[in-house]
């Protein structure tokens, strides 16, 4: 799972909305463009704020090597997909068939270069549209999210579940461990049918604890006030101004080179 | 106007079931030919059991919003933020066949009505997405297939979460 890293980076110290105006540019630009160069630099540029961001980056060694599979799959469906296309009126050259011989309905699916460098290009954006918003929730501290949505105006109540699920994730995956080595100490061998009386028990678990939740909520009053306050507070200043404008002047360098298709 | 009327404790059920939604991505560790089948049975059953549970209206379009702020900030595995989009629209689908079944989520037929509406709005709107926003090539026989592969493994997992669901209710009520 993707989770808040501890730092005092200077994106960590940045207010969470220029964080998002960053994604939303970098994505945007990434949708819009099909240059290579381009997208090189979006990723180049997301790189680079992963590095600012002080995130140990070999602790995500999974999310990239899912990343590097994600690249591959898209490389490989893009260069068989691409040119099999009905609209596609461009040239066709094959390297070779997957299939050795025409299957009905799917065909021969074969591997073509201009398949493989639309495969490339599709990849890239893929990487780019994944790596920017990453950052977020790994230099915001659900703390700081939840007074985004504050100031956003959302509904007390909304915010409460929001905060409440994303406290219930580590321990849904700490009930279900619990669940299945009480199983796998009960048997040898567990297979697909332990699947149901788990999931049911993760879920009367998961429910009890909630209902104790609740009742703690009522002993604290909770919502008894309509005005809440916080003792954290979020302001977008100098340093916001100025990390926005940069990702408005990318996504601008961006549209002006979006006509160059393919570099 | 829609009006939430949720008491702490439906809150509380909700962010439970909201959780074991989040956990769901772990199913992809079973590879992109069988996750779909694990992802649709378990969304399936989660969404019907929390709408037999805590049994009010707009369950499933709260869990549906608050699914999709969460996916808008934590991006999905593949297709990034704008896959966010599917669950507020299926969502929309599954609360609006729940809508009409009173009490809420107790009519096995609307509840197996609302869910397939949700497998294929699901697949439906990330199909497009890939296609449209991202410019993935997508032949028709691969989205033919998760046409079928989606709605009806949704349909399973909502099946399988009606008969769950009724028996978690009394469990939850009698503790």
């Amino acid at each position: 799972m993707i989770e808040y890293v501890n730092s005092n980076s200077p994106l960590h110290r940045l207010d969470p909305r220029s964080k998002i105006i960053f994604v939303l540019c970098i994505m945007a630009a990434a949708i819009l463009t099909s240059s290579y160069i381009m997208l090189s630099f979006l990723i180049i540029v997301s790189a680079i704020v992963w590095i600012i961001a002080d995130v140990p980056i070999k602790k995500f060694k999974p999310v990239f090597l899912v990343l590097l599979v994600f690249v591959l799959m898209g490389m490989l469906t893009q260069a068989v997909f691409y040119t099999d296309r009905p609209d596609y009126t461009g040239s066709k050259t094959v390297l070779f068939n997957i299939m050795p011989y025409n299957v009905p309905v799917i065909g021969s699916l074969p591997v073509t270069v201009e398949g493989l460098k639309y495969g490339l290009v599709f990849s890239m954006r893929m990487v780019a549209v994944l790596l920017a918003p990453m950052i977020v929730p790994l230099t915001t501290h659900p703390s700081d999210m939840i007074l985004v949505l504050r100031s956003m105006r959302f509904p007390e109540w909304m915010i409460l579940l929001l905060t409440m699920s994303i406290r219930f994730i580590p321990l849904t995956f700490q009930n279900f461990n619990t669940i299945r080595n009480a199983q796998k100490l009960r048997k040898i061998k567990t297979g697909y049918k332990d699947l149901i009386p788990l999931m049911e028990t993760l879920l009367i678990t998961s429910l009890k604890t909630s209902k104790q939740m609740a009742l703690s909520l009522e002993t604290k009053a909770f919502g008894y006030s309509s005005k809440r306050t916080s003792l954290k507070t979020i302001k977008f200043g100098k340093n916001d101004v100025i990390f926005s404008l940069f990702s408005f002047i990318v996504l601008g360098i961006v549209l002006l080179n979006t006509g160059a298709a393919y570099g | 106007m829609v009006k939430f009327d949720f008491t702490k404790r439906d809150i509380a059920m909700m962010a439970a079931f909201l959780a074991l939604m989040m956990v769901a991505e772990a199913i992809w560790i079973l590879g992109s030919v069988f996750a779909p089948f694990g992802i649709g049975i378990y969304y399936g059953a989660v969404l019907i059991i929390a709408a037999i549970v805590i049994g009010k209206r707009y369950t499933i379009l709260t869990l549906g919003i608050a699914k999709t702020i969460i996916m808008l900030l934590i991006p999905d595995t593949y297709g990034g933020s704008l896959a966010a989009i599917c669950y507020l629209i299926g969502a929309i689908v599954l609360e609006s066949a729940l809508y009409l079944s009173e009490p809420y989520a107790e009519n096995l037929k609307t509840d197996l009505l609302g869910i397939l509406g949700y497998g294929i709005i699901y697949w439906g709107v990330y199909a497009a997405i890939l296609t449209m926003v991202y410019g993935m090539a997508l032949p028709q026989w691969a989205i033919i297939i998760g046409f079928v592969v989606y709605p009806g493994s949704f349909l399973l997992g909502g099946f399988l979460g009606y008969k769950l669901g009724n028996k978690v209710k009394n469990v939850i009520e009698s503790v």
